[in-house]
């Protein structure tokens, strides 16, 4: 089943990460340089996993801060810009993690900041991943698939 | 009132301190949210507060008896604020009953902003439902208001509900669903009743030989379809719920997502103001409503321990099936600043869904949840071996006595391998919503470990773990009853009661499963919240999984789509008394 939803995955991602660059730039987010007193900011984003927001914000926008809560992150990608960037996700048609009928909750729920970042959607479903991305232990409740 | 809630209350504590613990781990969410809130604020009246003096955290509150979420959380003060705005109607919830809610209150011209805990709005569910629509009676399909009223009553409720509150709905549901056919036929889909379809969702015992005619069931689900008349069970899933959210915003409603409601603002007067709610950033933003804040945020199976406080028998259930971010915000919002609740909830519980020995949950396929004729009018017994009703009750009517008449809230049905032969003709669907009802169904399910096969009735007690002399009797006396051919004990109709006697046998273990809780703030025949003087709260209005009054401990077992039918209605005619639009009132 993964094989032939990659393509469209990876279409998915390059899409994802237009959007986050993209996001970022409007916003204002200029790159900054790396800041060699925070842990792991001087490292190679290649040497975070696939997914996680250090291997993602490649001109180290994250270098300078702590703060991850969901005010700091809303401060760059405008909730319209993520719900528009992730419509039709795995290309499912209608599916949109960022716009759940579940509370969205904090950001790194899903998004971790260097290690390997977790889809919540799929304690209850069934969601192809991103690369990179891992499942959330799927719960005791029913699986309800969306395709 | 304080004395008779004390009482219930020392009762409900015996019964569900062990299962309190038992489940400490899974109403973590719900504790850790009502933890986070109670560092919040109230605009309770300062009689309602409990002054400085009351507890803040959940562990206090415990020890003294009153559960945490009863606890008004510390007031948010104005210099908290980071926004204000200023409305006429604030609806909490985007829920499927929010939502009809926000259509009327922006079509009408109302300054309405809906506040939403999730990402989006509710997901879509099966039906609306409703008597005596337009859409109903063209095809000849009515409803007798006084046999509803009364067979409703007796059967579910008894003192518990109140009976306006049936015709309020019975009298109002017509036009509302006219309203709504005309909206979603502008929009280019149809609203079927599910009557008129050879489609079931399960076997609800209308029409069909063999039913039990003790509980009689009322057919007045409607199911949203598109412009071609497909709907879910025919590759029409209609997104009703966005197409309903899509109405309200053309029309000038304002939907708020991930900002869920935290408070309730109460003035001296007593009168509900307003709301305060989260938004993503974690500010606080002040919604001044000038005409009225309605609660539709849901029940509360959620907060696993809110919903043992209301029935603990609840926390029986293993398949729940519920919308998680349904942690009773409203009822406890209202509560807070002087609202009843009632004493009781139920569950929207159907009643034969598989379960493994050990307690997991099968993977099955797409919506079928139950075992293949696993469901249908067979012997039935609990874990110890004991039969425990009359099988052909329809539709959601035994998961009631599998929750109050077992320890677990299971139940085995056991057959033998003569099954299509014995049973009724027309007397159970073949393949329906919940399951497919088939030979090869069941050995699919042999397979999955769902249903299991024995050569002798020994090896079916020993796998099952029934106790030997327990199902013994039971088995024998069915035969018995069979071969005379009258079930003395239930009174399960003639043409269910077959022998088993055919090897192999089968035997499959089920759950009920729970889509929501039903139970909440008390109100009156307008919707309005009442306090525990039962005088109502001037501008607070409740519906849907969030309001009480109606149900009781005992979800109407043959009444398909009440919650959603008299939810949507009843949200809708909130609107209409905050507006001061006509509709039918019942007596009060």
């Amino acid at each position: 089943m993964f094989d032939v939803k990659n393509k469209r995955l990876l279409m998915l991602l390059l899409t994802a990460l237009a959007t986050t660059a993209l996001a970022a730039t409007i916003a204002g987010c200029a790159p900054q340089q790396a800041d060699s007193d925070k842990g792991g900011a001087s490292a190679s984003p290649d040497s975070f996993p696939t997914g996680s927001l250090m291997a993602l914000h490649v001109n180290g926008e994250l270098d300078k801060t702590d703060d991850y809560s969901n005010k700091f992150c809303l401060s760059c990608h405008p909730r319209d810009v993520i719900n528009k960037g992730n419509e039709d996700f795995a290309g499912i048609e209608g599916v949109n993690p960022h716009k759940a009928h579940l509370e969205s909750g904090e950001c790194l729920s899903c998004h971790s900041v260097d290690a390997t970042s977790t889809l919540s959607c799929n304690e209850c479903h069934d969601i192809p991943l991103p690369d990179g991305w891992q499942s959330a232990e799927q719960g005791a409740g029913p699986i309800h698939h969306l395709e | 009132m304080e004395n008779k809630f004390d009482a219930i209350e020392s009762e409900h504590q015996g019964l569900s301190r062990r299962d309190f613990l038992v489940g400490a781990a899974l109403a973590g969410v719900g504790t850790a949210m009502v933890g986070t809130m109670s560092g919040c604020a109230s605009g309770a009246p300062a009689e309602d507060k409990g002054s400085s003096e009351t507890p803040e955290t959940g562990a206090e509150a415990g020890a003294s008896g009153e559960p945490a979420f009863l606890t008004p959380p510390n007031p948010i003060s104005d210099d908290e604020i980071a926004e204000t705005i200023d409305c006429d109607i604030v609806i909490c919830g985007a829920g499927i009953c929010g939502l009809p809610a926000s259509m009327l209150a922006a079509e009408s011209g109302a300054d309405v902003h809906v506040l939403e805990k999730g990402s989006s709005y509710g997901v879509a569910r099966l039906c609306t439902a409703g008597f005596n629509s337009d859409v109903q009676t063209k095809l000849g399909l009515t409803t007798d208001r006084k046999e509803f009223v009364t067979s409703t009553w007796a059967i579910s409720n008894g003192v518990q509900g109140r009976t306006s509150s049936y015709g309020l709905w019975f009298d109002n549901s017509g036009p509302y669903v006219n309203w709504l056919e005309g909206i979603f036929n502008s929009k280019g889909y149809q609203l079927i009743p599910a009557a008129s379809l050879d489609y079931k969702i399960t076997n609800d015992g209308i029409g069909m030989p063999g039913a039990s005619p003790l509980w009689q069931a009322f057919a007045q689900m409607i199911f949203f379809a598109d412009s071609e008349g497909k709907f879910f069970a025919t590759g029409g899933d209609v997104d009703w719920t966005g197409i309903m959210e899509e109405y309200a915003t053309e029309k000038g409603a304002t939907f708020h997502y991930g900002q869920p409601a935290v408070q309730l603002i109460r003035d001296d007067s007593g009168r509900c103001t307003g709301v305060i709610a989260k938004n993503e950033s974690e500010e606080y933003v002040k919604y001044n409503a000038a005409k009225g804040v309605l609660l539709t945020t849901g029940d509360m199976s959620g907060d696993r321990e809110m919903m043992a406080h209301y029935n603990v028998s609840l926390s029986k259930i293993i398949r729940y099936n519920i919308n998680t971010n349904d942690t009773g915000d409203g009822q406890k919002m209202g509560m807070w600043i002087g609202a009843d609740m009632d004493e009781f909830a139920c569950g929207d519980l159907w009643p034969f869904a598989a379960v493994m020995t050990d307690g997991t949950l099968p993977k099955l396929d797409g919506t079928h949840f139950y075992a293949g004729v696993a469901n249908l009018p067979v012997f039935m017994v609990d874990g110890a071996g004991r039969r425990l009703m009359a099988e052909n009750l329809p539709f959601q009517s035994p998961s009631i006595p599998k929750l109050t008449c077992t320890s677990d809230g299971c139940a085995w049905s056991i057959w033998d391998s003569a099954w299509k032969e014995k049973f009724p003709e027309g007397g159970y669907m073949v393949e329906d919503y919940t399951a497919s009802n088939t030979q090869e169904e069941v050995d699919k399910n042999v397979e999955l470990g769902v249903t299991f096969k024995f050569d002798t009735i020994d090896e079916l007690i020993e796998h099952c773990g029934f106790d030997k002399d327990i199902f013994t009797a039971s088995f024998n006396r069915y035969n018995e009853l069979c071969a005379a051919g009258e079930d003395l004990d239930f009174y399960k109709d003639p043409l269910w009661m077959t022998p088993i006697d055919t090897p192999p046998f089968y035997a499959s273990k089920h759950c009920s499963s729970m889509t929501s809780t039903r139970g909440g703030l008390k109100n009156d025949e307008r919707c309005r919240v009442l306090d525990k003087d039962g005088k109502p709260i001037p501008g607070l209005y409740v519906a849907g999984n969030t309001a009480g009054s109606f149900y009781g401990n005992v979800y109407p077992p043959n009444v398909m789509g009440s919650g959603i039918g008299h939810g949507q209605c009843f949200a809708w005619l909130a609107i209409k008394d905050i507006l001061g639009m006509d509709y039918i009132h019942a007596n009060i």
